[in-house]
Parts: structure tokens; C-alpha cells; sequence
């Protein structure tokens, strides 16, 4: 029986993205979670006393220039060396426009493939033929499937490939190839990197996208880690199993507050619901998402007092588990029960400013002078996110936003009435 | 919609409630009635009516929620008409008139999109919300546009919204501040944690040179070891050498005096030992054997000399009775003396106060004056209420007499208060205490003119260019702050879309020369690489590719970046044209943007002292007047023959009014005092001499009780003071006499114990022959005796013991004497001594010889340690085969060649340590750049929530101010005018109607017309203010009814703050507005029924009258 772990795209030292630090949050939890998760990794490869080990890309992020980076991920890959375990990597997009990867020495147990074509590796004493191909450059526009090697008869095949398929949602195009490149190639395993969901594509043979070892921004969010894989004496894959690695679990907490009477009620709701996504984290510390949703009369409050719902849900996370809660946004998706067309036509005032909220959805959205100098004063990549919530599906919830503020403002009658 | 009928069969104070509202005429309803006659709940209804009765109504305190109904019946403009009920539930709560459930929506149709509280606030108008209003507009400074759609928006304060949202936003941005907001600080950390991480990088090259200088550090220091470890074991074995020449040098004398000794008899090794160890034990058993003999002999003398005295011992347990008992017989002997002295002061005392009460004979005889227990307290009880009965009496006759002299003065004092009636002063007073206050402050406003004229002067001299004169320089047509700022902002961004263009044709050209370095090394051919060339010049070829294609791409960003640089310089042209011409109007030659900002804002501030100086001017002409008016109104009301009045200033001609009205007062209080002091007086004269018969009749049944218990005692007729005092010595006399019985008692018992002990002691002594004596000498002869006795018989009983312990350790001695004895006869044996002096004289040869051989045998054990392992004779024959005189010269010399190697060593160890401390550095410092960038994505997280928070708030700000704007230019001409003619109408004519002017930054606000001068709202009286709102509110609300069904409109005591004269003004507005709405006023002032049946029409308005919840409807 032959065991195996198929990981990518670790990203070691890529940051946590979106995450405001404040008083009480869990920082410590998530400081070098990526080298946390590897080291999870490198341990779980140790306990299963695994055969090999096969990365399929992205090891760094690419505009990451710390050789420290390198030196800690040389220093695991010389705990699996001391334990005999093989391991073999290609690069991927990120790794290619690294500086890591040119001038990092590493250990004798990893083999890294070529990136000028691909090649085939035999694991020493076991019935095993790893064939891969590493990324040359950032951008690899074409189809490198067709000239990966034949399978070796008598041999578990695997193929290590670096690749978005036809194009994953969210994704650029890396390496294309279609599903059907892959299972007609003859090759009993392919070990796959670039996207970081992990999913299965197919079991017959098997093609595996293990997704990334631990998430970093919220649309990265539930769990994450490697494929640990086992071969029968037929090499014939046995089992496949997710391992979670992750040291930090992302989740989207959605809060129905449709029905809320009592505005006191709201932070037992929204702890209730942190509750339940910690218990679902297996006690990793959370970073989450914190959604408001359903119909209330309560919609334009909400959007109002945004920075006291936000003071509820850090109020609650310290509640259920202390600094076990990171909450990175807190988001008001609600919809209001009134109807628009009625309050426009109720009044007058209220109409025009509907109207004219109406209007500044389409055409040019001029923005007051202080918004003007907000915006030139902002980082690029902020100012670039903000900018972007001035246009398309972006401008849409921005301005329901304002209407909301403005509608609850006017109503309140400036104060908290 | 307008309603034809209420009826309210129960809810709230009402039952069978029915209120008709005929719509002949006027449909404007005056409902009158007292407070708590169900005005606020006749409006609950109204509202709970058309939409539901709330679920925790307080209005069910007198019928129960199931029981709660309102009924109306309601007509629309088109003739549609409908009649319902309300009852409380969650669903289906409107029935028709015969109690079937309606539709929820049923009134959907006749309400629109009006819900509770757009119906509450829009339609639906008090005095408080009046003053609310007036009060936002004064805050609002009368902006025009804010002034209207507040008015129209129910009494919104526009301002505090606009107030809310930018305060909120200002606290995440605020230009450029940079304290107490949160974007720019936050701005600058996220900037500090990128440079902290970029300096933390580790860079590749960095590490590897860390790498290539431990391992040469590494390399140096093996070397540097390897020499010195040799140098070091040479330095060693010379050390030995050193170390051991010493101790062979004495091995080598003490092998020598070993070989000079004479023969002598082989012995065991501990035969020295042994043999003297046995001489010296038949020593020790000899002398221990001697002193034995010797102390049993002593002990057995001992014994026979200590035999104690037989007869004393006999007695022992009497004689010690006796020593116990010692004590207490000198107890009592000194107690009896006490005894006896206190007897026969007791019998003195006793024999004194009998005679002081004439009792003659014995102490016994003084028994017949014991008194029962219960006699005393009785004679004590009829005493105390004698003398209360007398007590109570006297005090009343002293209240009747003080009573009588109060009242006498009282009456005097009232007779001499004088009398003056002082009402038409005092209402002067009050009439002219404003125009005192404005007299007080007459020479403050003159200065206050003097000083507002002086600033304008001021601010005029300070705007370089502008018309000398300061009214044309403020009717200068100065460009708005807002086209100021467009073009600074304009100006600014041109600015820095020159300098972007600058450096990125400065980057554009920086990258073609880095291009061009690489180029000169590189091949620039890209000829095709032959089959067979290996892949490492494939890379090659395929970098000279990608530097061409990037030469020509900088070659295109420089072509462009100079296109745009021309561009720019052409925009900036043209803005400064555009930049003159502005200010060509105003006659100025302007100067940037910022500075223009700056005058302009000197401008403004000249246009406001310019309007402050002239609103002083007329603040001081009106108190002038006020002045004038307050003077001839005094002047009326004082005594014409006053000499003070003529020629008073209106300060003193109010403080003469004062000192009248004041002491006028003050003698009316002091009649009112007075006259209820003398009728306090009046009650309680009477009331003594109502009490004074009874006190009598009780003081004479109280001497004849106390007559009577006296003589029951055999006392003589006393008072009480003398009876009670007679009685209490009798008491003491019979308590001395039971004292000196008892001391008699004591006195006998003691002296019968003292006999007793005496007789024991003397009997005891007689036994044992002792002499005749006192007790206490003959018992402490007994003592001793017995002490010496039994001391005796310890002594021998001692010595006894002593005897056979030491007769028990003779046969031991005697034993080890005699095999000492036998040891020492077989070591002569052994040596071939033939007594013991020969014996000693051997063993002193034998120990010598032991001397030398240990001595040999210690040197050798030293030279061990030199020789660490080695055989020891091969480790001496090696040092031996050394020249002994030079090992130390050569040891000196290694040692100097040492300490410069381990110099050299430890400089080599230091830079091997600082190469691996440089990697660790580096090792710590690349987490910290992990660190650093995650610090920095965290604060740009918070500044992302911030800046998207901030630019919400800053266009629900910038939308509502836009739309308030176009709201003013959309309805300001009708509503306005509209307004204009009401607030003429409200103010008697006082204003002609309402119209706009601007402030200093073009901004259009509300102004009152007033005999052709514009009067800002800041300027109007509270009350103007008032009649100002309300204009502008009927004159939106009727704007809204006629886009709308229209709804009635209800007025909650809205004229409540008005005097009369303004109400009469308002009310044929509100008749007139009945015209088209109908409109129902509450009110509990019945004057205003009557001015209102005054100055309208019959037809004008319908009368309510709302008592105790029943209506009594008439026609105005």
C-alpha cells in the first residue's frame, strides 16, 4: 500500500487580507498562519509516515522577495528529509515571478521539475512515476497536457500540474486544459494546483484541485488543507481524503434578523449564529463575515447605525469565545418592507430624493469636493476599491446604502428620536 | 377626505361620545373645552381610528380592550362616502356601521400613502412644534432652501441632519486634519508598516553573503584549533615533566635511606600496632582496677554513718497538717482583729441614731419601727400627686396673665399701622421693565455702534483693490467660494497632472537607460537558436527578446508622457484666462486661488460688520423710544406733587415707584401678622380660665389622701417633703441595727477555730519532746525536725545504691587486666623479646623502616596524577630521559606562542559568532517583514470600512443638500409667495410678505419685508419667528393637499403662545384655509372662542364645546 499527500498553493507568508485590527482581536492567532498551516502539513506527513509528498505550485506568492520565506520553507522540507520522505514540486505562476525559486538551495528528498518540459520522476522503491512540468514565466497561455510523457505501464501515474482548466471562476487563464485532456491521458492521479477551492474533479481517474493550505481573505472561507491519498497493491486509489490544515477558518456568519422586534434582541441573534460557526471551525480561531439579512422594518436603522451593529457583533464575539473571533466586516444585506414607489409618492421631499438617488444609478455620479480630496488622499489599492464601488452592481448598493442613511436620518429627524 | 361625524361609543374618558361637523360654511371646527376634558384623547381616536388602536393603549381605563370602539363617518371630494368602526385586534378591526368586519385595507383608498406618523406630523400641528420650528429656522440662519423643506418635510430640522451626517463623517474625514478623525492617521500608519516591512525584507543576496562568511569564519577556526591543540599537548607534557621532576628527586632519597637500614624480624604489617595497642590497655586496666577498690570502700563507709531520726519520721503526716493549716490560722487571727473594731463601731452608730430619734433602752428596741414593704411606695404616690395638682394650678393662672398682657400690645401695634393703595404704581412698574433695562444698556449700544462703525472701517482697510467706500466694496459681485474652490481645485490637479506626466516621462527615460546598461551585456541579436543548442542559451536569447520589447514599450511611454506634458501645460493656459476673467466684474487683478479664498473670506467678513454695524443702529433708535414711552407712563401714576418726579431720569423715577409699592407692601404683611397674633392671644385666654375650676376640685382631694396615709404610719402631720424625709431615717436605724447583729455572729466562730489550732500544735510537740513556746514557734520547730529527718534517710539511701553498682563492675576490670597481661607475653613471643623494655625497643626500629615505605609509596601515588594512565615506571624513565634544565625555558615559550594563537582563535570565534548572529538577524527579521505587511493590510482593512462609511455619509450630505436646493428653485416662487401672503395676513399687515436675499457665499435666504427693508430671520422676535413657521407650514401643507386627497388638519392649541391680537390675525386664515380642507382646532382658552365669534363671519366656523367627554356643538 503506497500513501501520498497532494498539496498547493501555500502562499507561505501571504497575508491575512481584510482584516481590521482592533482591541480584543485575536491577532496573535493569526500572525505567520501560513507557515502554521505548512508546519501542519509537514507534521501530518510525518504521523501518516507517508511515501511522498507532491506540491503543485505556488508555494510562495510571487511579489514576495523575503528569502526568509524560503529558508522556513527549506527547514520543513529538511524534517522530511531526516524522516526519508520524498517530495516533489513544480512551480506555479506565483513561484515563476518569485526570486525565491531561482536562488533558494533545497534539500536532497526535493525534486523540483523543470519548467522548460516536462519530465518524469520515479519514486525510489515504490511502483511510482510523477510526471510535471513547471511554470517558466508568470503568464503560461498554452496547453501543456499534450506533451506531458506517457504513462509508464506497471505504474502508478501521476500527473503534477499547475493549471485554471478552461477557467475557474475568479481566476485567470494558467496552463488551459480541459477535463477531458486530463482523463484521457492515462494517468491514474492528477495532482493539480492554482485554484484554491478544493474539489474533486473527477474520480475515474482522479483529478483533485486540493485547494489552498489556509485561507486568507473571506471568499477563501471554510475549511482548507491537503489530499491524503492511498494507493492499493493494484494502484488503485483506495481513498482520498481531505485533511484540514488551516489554522485559521474564514466563515460567512449570516444573521436572519426578519422578524426582529425588539432592537435589544439583535446581539443574542448575532451570537447565537457566532456560536454555531465556531462550533463548525473544530476550535481553530474564526475570522468572519458577519451578515445581516431578511426583510425588517429595522433595514434603514441598520444601515444607519452600522458602527453600533458593528459594536454588537465585536461586543458578542468577545462574548462567546473571547480573542477566538476575529469579525472582519460587518455587512447590512437586509431589504426594507416599505415600498419605494409609495413613500416617493407620500410626500413630495421624499420623493424628489428618491428620484434623484434613482437617477445617480446611471450617468455620472458626481461626487462632493470632500469626497473628491477622500479619495485622492487614499492608498491606490484602497482608493482603487472604493472607486470601484462607484460603478456597476457596486454603485447600485452603495447608493441604497445612502438612500438608507438618508432615509432613517430624515426620519429621526436629524437625532437618535 | 374630510370627516362628516365622529362617534366614539367607549375609548378612553368616552362613552356615547358623538361629534357632528356640519360642512356648511367654513369647514374649520373650534373645539373648545376646559383641560382634562378629553382634548388629547379626542386626538388619540382621531389617529387610532384611521389606523388602529395601539396594542398597549393606556386608553382603557375605564372600558375594557375588547369593549374599545371608534366610529366615524367620512366624504370624499368625489362624494364617496363611508361609515366604519375601529375596534383594538391584530386583524380585521374595521367593521361597517353594523359591526361586519371590513377589509384591513378598506381606508387604503381614502388615506393614500399616509401612514401614522407621516398623518401625526404632517397634518397634525401644536405650539410645540411651532416653536420647535421657529427655533430650526433661527438655527438654519433662514437658508432659504433648508427653510422650505423644512417647513414642508413637518417641521424637520434640516440643519441637524445635515449637522449629523457631517459630524459623523468628519470624525473618519476632515480635509486635512489630522487629529480627531481616523482616515489620514490610519493613511500614514498603513504607509509606516509597508516601509518597516520593505526594510525588513531579507534579500537573497543578503543571506548568501551571511552563508559565504560563516563558512570562511568556520574554515579559520578549524584551522586555528588544529595548531593550537597540537602546541597545547607539547605545553602539556612539559607541564608533567615539570610537575614530576620534584617528586622523583624525593623518591629517589627515600629509596636510598630504605636500603641503609639494618636487618630487622619479618613481621605481620599491624604488629606495631597490635603490641602497643595491648601495652597500653594493661595500663589502662590497672589504674581503672586501683580507683575501683578505693570507692567501695568509701561507699560502705557512708552507708554506716547516715541512719536517720525514727520518732520524727513517725509524726510526719500530723506535723505536716499542721504546716498546711499554718497559713489560715494567721488569717483568722487577723480577721477576728478586724472583726471586733467593726462591731464596736456598729454598736456606736446604731446606739446614735436611736438617740436621735428618742428610742430609749437596748439595740433590740429599735425592731418596733420596721415598716411593711408595701406603706412606702403608697405614702411616695399620694405625695408626687399633691404636688402636681399644685403645680398645674399655679402655671395656668401664670398663662392667663400672659395671655391678657400679649393681647393688650398686639391690639396697640395694629392701631398704628398706616394704609396705601399702590395697584396702578405696581402695574407701571411691570409695564415699564424692559424700557429699563434697554435705558440701562442706552450707553452700551451707542458704544456698540461707535465700535461695529470702527470695524467696518477696519475690515475695509485690510481688502487691498476694493471701492474705498465700505457699502460698494460689500455690493462688489464677488465670485462664490464654491467657484473659488472649483478653480483651486481645478488649478491643483492640473498642478499634479503636470508633475505625474514629469515623472513618468522621468521613469519612461530612467527605464530606456537601465534598457540600454543591459543591452551593452547582453546579446541584441535574437537570431534563431540552432537545434542543438542547449537550453541555458535558449533562456539567454529569450531575455534579449523580452529587454527589446521592453525598450520599445519605454520608448512609447516616453512618446506619450511628453504628448500629455504638452497638454497639460495648454489646460493650465487656458485656466488662467478663465482664472481673470472671473474677476474682470469686480475690477481686481486676482492672485492664486488660495489667496483670492483668503480675501474673499476678508470680504465676507466686511459684508457681515457692515450688517452688524446697521443692525446696531437700529437697536439703539428702538430703545431710545422704548425709553421715552416708560418715563410718560410713570410720570402718570405718581403723585403730581412729588417734588422728585420733575426732572427724574426714568432709573430713579422706577426706583421712587419701587419704595412706595415696597413699603405699601410691607405694612400689609405686618397688619396680616399682627392680626392673627392677637386672635392666638384671644384663644388662649380663654382657654385658662375655662380650666381654672377643675384644677381646684383635684388639688383638694389630693391633701386629703395624704392626711390619711400618714396617720396609718404613726407619722405626725407633716408635709409631704417633712413625712417622706421622717420616714426614710426610720428605715436606716432598723438597717444599722440587722448590720451589727451579724458582725457579733462572725466574731464568735473565729475565735473557737484559733483555740482548735493551738491545742493540735502544742499536743504534737509534747510527743516529740520539743520546748515549750508561742503556736507559731512551736509549729516551725515541728517542720524542721521532719526536713532534717528525711533528708537523712536520702543520703544513705544513696550511698547504698552507689556500693552495688560499683561492686557489680569489679569482676570486668579484674578480667581486662588479665588478658592485657597475656597479649603482651605473646608479642615478646613473637619478636624474640625477652621482656617488655626489649619490646619496646624493637618496635621503635620496626616503625622507622614502616616511615620510609609509606613515604615511597606516597611519592609514587603523586606521580600518578603526572602520569595520567601511563605505567608509571615507563612515565618516570620518559621524564627522566628529558633535560630537566631547559623543560621550563621551552614551557615559557609555549606559553607566549599560546595566548597569541588564542587571540588569534578568539578573533576568528567572533566573526563566525557574527556571521550567525547576522543570519539569525536575518532569519528574525524576515518574520518581522511578514509581520510589518500583515500590519499593514490590517490598518488598510480598517481604512477601506472607514473611507467607504465616510464617502456614504458624505453623499447622503452632498444628495440631501442638492436636492434641498432644488426643492428651493423647483417650489420657491409659489410657495413663497404663497407663504409671503400668509405671513402678511398673520402679522396684521406688519410685514408686507416674505422674499430672499444672499449671504456672503451666494447662499439664497429667507427674509421678512417690513416698510421696504429686508429683515432676516435672525432679527425677528421670538413671536415673529413663530407667525413666520406657521406661514411657511399652512403654506406647504396646502401645496400638499392640493397634489393629494386632502386630510383634515388638526391644530393642538396652536395659538397657545399668542397674544390676542395675533390669534384674531391667524384665525380668518385658518376659516379660509376650512375652505378647501377641513381643519379642526383644539384649544382651551374660552377667550379665543370669543375673538374668534368676534372677527369671523357667521359662516366662518363651527364651535365645539368638549365638556366631560359630551359635545355641545354651535354655530360661530
Amino acid at each position: 500500500m503506497i500513501r501520498f499527500l497532494h498539496t498547493a498553493d501555500s502562499h507561505l507568508d501571504s497575508p491575512m487580507r481584510g482584516l481590521e485590527a482592533y482591541e480584543g482581536a485575536p491577532v496573535a492567532a493569526l500572525r505567520e498562519a501560513t507557515r502554521r498551516a505548512f508546519e501542519g502539513l509537514v507534521a501530518l506527513a510525518l504521523d501518516e509516515q507517508v511515501d511522498f509528498v507532491v506540491i503543485a505550485g505556488d508555494l510562495y506568492d510571487g511579489d514576495w522577495r523575503d528569502f526568509s520565506t524560503g529558508l522556513f520553507f527549506t527547514r520543513q522540507m529538511a524534517r522530511l528529509h531526516e524522516a526519508d520522505i520524498p517530495v516533489y514540486l513544480i512551480a506555479g505562476n506565483h513561484d515563476a515571478a518569485s526570486v525565491l525559486t531561482r536562488r533558494l538551495t533545497l534539500p536532497p528528498n526535493v525534486h523540483a521539475f523543470s519548467t522548460r518540459a516536462p519530465e518524469s520522476l520515479t519514486v525510489p522503491g515504490r511502483p511510482v512515476v510523477i510526471h510535471g512540468r513547471g511554470f517558466p514565466h508568470r503568464a503560461v497561455p498554452e496547453n501543456l497536457v499534450p506533451d506531458y510523457p506517457a504513462p509508464v505501464p506497471g505504474s502508478l501515474n501521476i500527473g503534477l500540474l499547475h493549471t485554471s482548466l478552461t477557467g475557474a471562476p475568479c481566476h485567470d487563464a494558467y496552463a488551459p486544459c480541459t477535463l477531458r485532456d486530463l482523463t484521457e491521458k492515462g494517468y491514474d492521479y492528477w495532482a493539480l494546483g492554482h485554484v484554491h477551492q478544493p474539489q474533486v474533479l473527477a474520480r475515474d481517474p482522479w483529478v483533485v484541485f486540493p485547494g489552498n493550505l489556509q485561507g486568507r481573505h473571506i471568499r477563501e472561507s471554510g475549511p482548507r488543507g491537503a489530499w491524503l491519498v492511498t494507493v492499493g497493491e493494484g494502484r488503485e486509489i483506495l481513498a482520498a481524503e481531505h485533511r484540514h490544515l488551516d489554522v485559521v477558518r474564514w466563515a460567512r456568519v449570516m444573521v436572519d434578523v426578519a422578524g426582529l422586534a425588539d432592537p435589544t434582541e439583535l446581539p443574542g441573534r448575532i451570537g447565537e449564529a457566532l456560536q454555531a460557526a465556531l462550533a463548525d471551525a473544530d476550535g481553530r480561531p474564526l475570522a468572519a463575515r458577519v451578515t445581516l439579512t431578511g426583510a425588517t422594518a429595522r433595514h434603514d436603522q441598520l444601515k444607519r447605525d452600522l458602527p453600533q451593529v458593528r459594536a454588537d457583533c465585536l461586543g458578542q464575539a468577545q462574548v462567546v469565545a473571547g480573542d477566538g473571533i476575529w469579525v472582519e466586516e460587518v455587512e447590512v444585506a437586509t431589504t426594507p418592507l416599505y415600498d419605494l414607489a409609495d413613500l416617493a409618492a407620500r410626500d413630495e421631499l421624499t420623493g424628489i430624493v428618491l428620484e434623484a438617488l434613482h437617477a445617480a444609478g446611471e450617468g455620472d455620479l458626481a461626487l462632493p469636493a470632500e469626497a473628491q480630496e477622500m479619495l485622492r488622499v487614499l492608498p491606490p489599492e484602497i482608493r482603487s476599491d472604493i472607486e470601484a464601488e462607484l460603478r456597476g452592481e457596486g454603485r447600485a448598493a452603495l447608493l441604497g446604502d445612502v438612500r438608507a442613511i438618508l432615509l432613517e436620518t430624515l426620519a429621526r429627524r436629524g437625532g437618535a428620536e | 377626505m374630510r370627516f362628516e361625524r365622529l362617534a366614539i361609543p367607549a375609548y378612553g374618558p368616552f362613552t356615547g361620545f358623538v361629534l357632528e361637523l356640519p360642512a356648511e360654511g367654513a369647514d374649520f371646527h373650534l373645539i373648545y373645552g376646559p383641560n382634562e376634558a378629553g382634548k388629547s384623547s379626542l386626538l388619540r381616536a382621531i389617529r387610532d381610528l384611521l389606523y388602529g388602536i395601539h396594542g398597549q393603549t393606556p386608553d382603557n381605563f375605564i372600558h375594557d380592550y375588547k369593549d374599545l370602539r371608534i366610529a366615524a363617518t367620512i366624504a370624499a371630494a368625489d362624494g364617496r362616502r363611508l361609515t366604519f368602526q375601529r375596534r383594538k385586534g391584530n386583524s380585521r378591526t374595521l367593521l361597517d356601521a353594523q359591526g361586519e368586519a371590513l377589509p384591513d385595507d378598506a381606508l387604503a383608498g381614502w388615506l393614500g400613502v399616509v401612514d401614522r406618523d407621516f398623518f401625526t406630523t404632517v397634518f397634525g400641528l401644536g405650539a410645540e412644534e411651532l416653536r420647535r420650528g421657529a427655533e430650526a429656522l433661527l438655527h438654519g440662519h433662514g437658508e432659504l432652501g433648508q427653510a422650505l423643506f423644512s417647513a414642508s418635510l413637518a417641521g424637520t430640522p434640516v440643519h441637524r441632519i445635515l449637522a449629523a451626517l457631517e459630524a459623523e463623517a468628519r470624525t473618519l474625514f476632515n480635509g486635512r486634519a489630522r487629529t480627531n478623525v481616523r482616515i489620514r492617521p490610519a493613511i500614514a500608519a498603513y504607509e509606516e508598516a509597508q516601509r518597516r516591512s520593505k526594510e525588513a525584507v531579507v534579500r537573497p543576496e543578503a543571506w548568501e553573503a551571511v552563508q559565504r562568511a560563516l563558512a570562511e569564519a568556520g574554515a579559520e577556526r578549524d584551522r586555528l584549533d588544529a595548531e593550537l591543540l597540537a602546541r597545547r599537548q607539547r605545553r602539556d607534557w612539559l607541564q608533567r615533566c615539570l610537575d614530576a621532576l620534584p617528586l622523583l628527586g624525593r623518591l629517589a632519597e627515600q629509596e636510598g635511606r630504605r636500603r641503609a637500614l639494618p636487618d630487622l624480624p619479618e613481621v605481620a604489617p599491624d604488629f606495631v600496632a597490635t603490641t602497643e595497642a595491648a601495652l597500653a590497655a594493661r595500663v589502662r586496666a590497672q589504674a581503672e582496677t586501683d580507683r575501683l577498690r578505693a570507692r567501695i570502700a568509701l561507699l560502705e563507709r557512708r552507708v554506716q554513718d547516715s541512719e536517720p531520726n525514727a520518732a520524727v519520721l513517725a509524726e510526719a503526716a500530723v506535723i505536716e497538717a499542721l504546716h498546711q493549716r499554718l497559713a489560715v490560722y494567721r488569717q483568722w487571727c487577723d480577721e477576728l482583729v478586724g472583726l471586733e473594731t467593726d462591731g464596736a463601731d456598729a454598736e456606736q452608730r446604731l446606739r446614735g441614731g436611736m438617740r436621735d430619734l428618742g428610742v430609749e433602752g437596748e439595740p433590740e428596741a429599735v425592731e418596733a419601727l420596721r415598716v411593711q414593704a408595701g406603706d412606702a411606695p403608697r405614702l411616695g404616690e399620694v405625695a408626687t400627686a399633691l404636688d402636681t395638682a399644685e403645680a398645674a394650678r399655679q402655671a395656668n393662672r401664670d398663662a392667663a396673665q400672659q395671655a391678657r398682657e400679649d393681647l393688650e400690645r398686639s391690639e396697640a401695634r395694629l392701631a398704628a399701622l398706616p394704609e396705601e393703595e399702590v395697584t396702578a404704581l405696581r402695574a407701571a412698574l411691570s409695564a415699564t421693565a424692559g424700557a429699563a433695562e434697554s435705558a440701562k444698556g442706552l450707553a452700551e449700544r451707542e458704544a456698540a455702534v461707535a465700535t461695529a462703525r470702527a470695524k467696518v472701517d477696519r475690515q475695509r482697510d485690510l481688502l487691498s483693490g476694493a471701492p474705498g467706500e465700505a457699502a460698494v466694496a460689500c455690493a462688489l459681485p464677488v465670485p462664490a467660494a464654491a467657484t473659488l474652490r472649483q478653480h483651486e481645485a481645478e488649478r491643483e490637479r492640473l498642478g499634479r497632472d503636470r508633475e505625474r506626466v514629469a515623472e513618468r516621462l522621468a521613469e519612461a527615460e530612467e527605464r530606456l537607460r537601465q534598457i540600454d546598461g543591459q543591452g551593452r551585456q547582453r546579446p541584441t541579436s535574437i537570431e534563431p537558436p540552432p537545434l542543438a543548442v542547449d537550453l541555458a542559451e535558449a533562456d539567454v536569447v529569450a531575455q534579449a527578446e523580452e529587454l527589446r520589447l521592453q525598450g520599445q514599450e519605454a520608448e512609447a511611454a516616453r512618446s506619450a508622457a511628453q504628448a500629455e506634458a504638452a497638454t497639460c501645460e495648454a489646460a493650465l493656459a487656458d485656466w488662467d484666462r478663465r482664472w481673470r476673467g472671473l474677476w474682470a466684474p469686480c475690477g481686481l487683478t486676482p492672485a492664486t486661488p488660495a489667496e483670492m479664498l483668503d480675501w474673499r473670506d476678508q470680504w465676507l467678513e466686511l459684508r457681515a460688520r457692515d450688517e452688524a454695524w446697521r443692525a446696531a443702529v437700529d437697536e439703539l433708535a428702538r430703545a431710545r423710544t422704548e425709553v421715552d414711552t416708560a418715563l410718560g407712563l410713570l410720570r402718570a401714576r405718581l403723585p403730581p406733587n412729588l417734588p422728585e418726579v420733575q426732572g427724574a431720569s426714568l432709573v430713579e423715577l422706577r426706583a421712587l415707584a419701587e419704595g412706595r409699592v415696597r413699603a405699601a407692601d410691607q405694612a400689609q404683611g405686618a397688619r396680616v401678622t399682627l392680626q392673627g397674633q392677637a386672635d392666638d392671644q384671644r384663644l388662649e385666654l380663654a382657654r385658662c380660665e375655662a380650666a381654672e375650676p377643675g384644677l381646684a376640685a383635684a388639688l383638694t382631694e389630693a391633701r386629703a389622701a395624704w392626711a390619711e396615709v400618714g396617720a396609718g404610719l404613726g407619722l405626725p402631720p407633716l408635709g409631704t417633703a417633712a413625712g417622706l424625709a421622717l420616714l426614710e431615717q426610720r428605715r436606716q436605724l432598723v438597717a444599722e441595727l440587722d448590720a451589727w447583729m451579724g458582725l457579733c455572729r462572725q466574731i464568735a466562730g473565729k475565735r473557737q477555730a484559733v483555740a482548735d489550732y493551738a491545742a493540735a500544735v502544742d499536743s504534737a510537740a509534747e510527743r516529740l519532746g520539743l520546748p515549750v513556746g508561742v503556736v507559731q514557734v512551736r509549729e516551725a520547730a515541728l517542720w524542721a525536725a521532719l526536713e532534717a529527718a528525711r533528708a537523712q534517710r536520702t543520703r544513705r539511701d544513696q550511698a547504698r545504691t552507689d556500693l552495688t553498682d560499683e561492686q557489680a563492675q569489679r569482676p570486668g576490670l579484674e578480667q581486662a587486666l588479665a588478658d592485657a597481661e597475656r597479649r603482651v607475653a605473646e608479642a615478646c613471643a613473637e619478636a624474640g623479646a625477652e621482656d617488655g623494655v626489649g619490646l619496646a625497643a624493637l618496635l621503635d626500629q620496626l616503625k622507622g623502616r614502616q616511615g620510609i615505605d609509606t613515604e615511597i609509596a606516597r611519592l609514587r601515588e603523586a606521580l600518578h596524577v603526572a602520569a595520567r594512565g601511563e605505567p608509571l615506571d615507563a612515565f618516570i624513565e620518559r621524564v627522566r630521559a628529558e633535560p630537566a634544565d631547559a623543560l621550563a625555558a621551552e614551557a615559557a615559550g609555549l606559553d607566549q606562542a599560546i595566548a597569541a594563537h588564542q587571540a588569534e582563535r578568539d578573533r576568528a570565534i567572533e566573526r563566525l559568532a557574527g556571521a550567525q548572529e547576522e543570519g539569525a538577524r536575518l532569519e528574525r527579521t524576515g518574520a518581522e517583514a511578514a509581520e510589518h505587511r500583515q500590519a499593514a493590510l490590517a490598518t488598510a482593512a480598517g481604512i477601506r470600512q472607514d473611507a467607504a462609511r465616510c464617502l456614504r455619509l458624505q453623499l447622503a450630505q452632498h444628495f440631501l443638500r442638492e436636492q434641498i436646493e432644488r426643492f428651493r428653485r423647483d417650489s420657491q416662487a409659489p410657495l413663497l409667495a404663497r407663504a409671503g401672503a400668509l405671513f402678511a395676513a398673520i402679522t396684521a399687515g406688519r410685514f408686507e410678505g416674505l422674499g430672499t436675499a444672499f449671504t456672503a457665499d451666494d447662499t439664497p435666504v429667507l427674509v421678512g419685508r417690513r416698510a421696504g427693508r429686508e429683515v432676516a430671520v435672525e432679527a425677528m422676535s421670538d413671536g415673529t419667528r413663530d407667525q413666520l413657521y406657521l406661514a411657511l407650514r399652512l403654506a406647504a401643507i396646502e401645496r400638499h393637499q392640493r397634489h393629494h386627497e386632502p386630510l383634515p388638519v388638526i391644530f393642538d392649541d396652536l395659538l397657545a403662545t399668542f397674544d390676542d391680537g395675533r390669534a384674531a390675525a391667524i384665525l380668518p386664515i385658518l376659516s379660509e384655509f376650512g375652505r378647501t380642507s377641513q381643519v379642526l382646532l383644539f384649544t382651551h382658552h374660552r377667550h379665543l372662542v370669543e375673538i374668534a365669534r368676534a372677527g369671523l363671519p357667521p359662516d366662518g366656523l363651527h364651535v365645539h364645546a368638549l365638556a366631560d367627554g359630551e359635545p355641545a356643538a354651535e354655530r360661530g
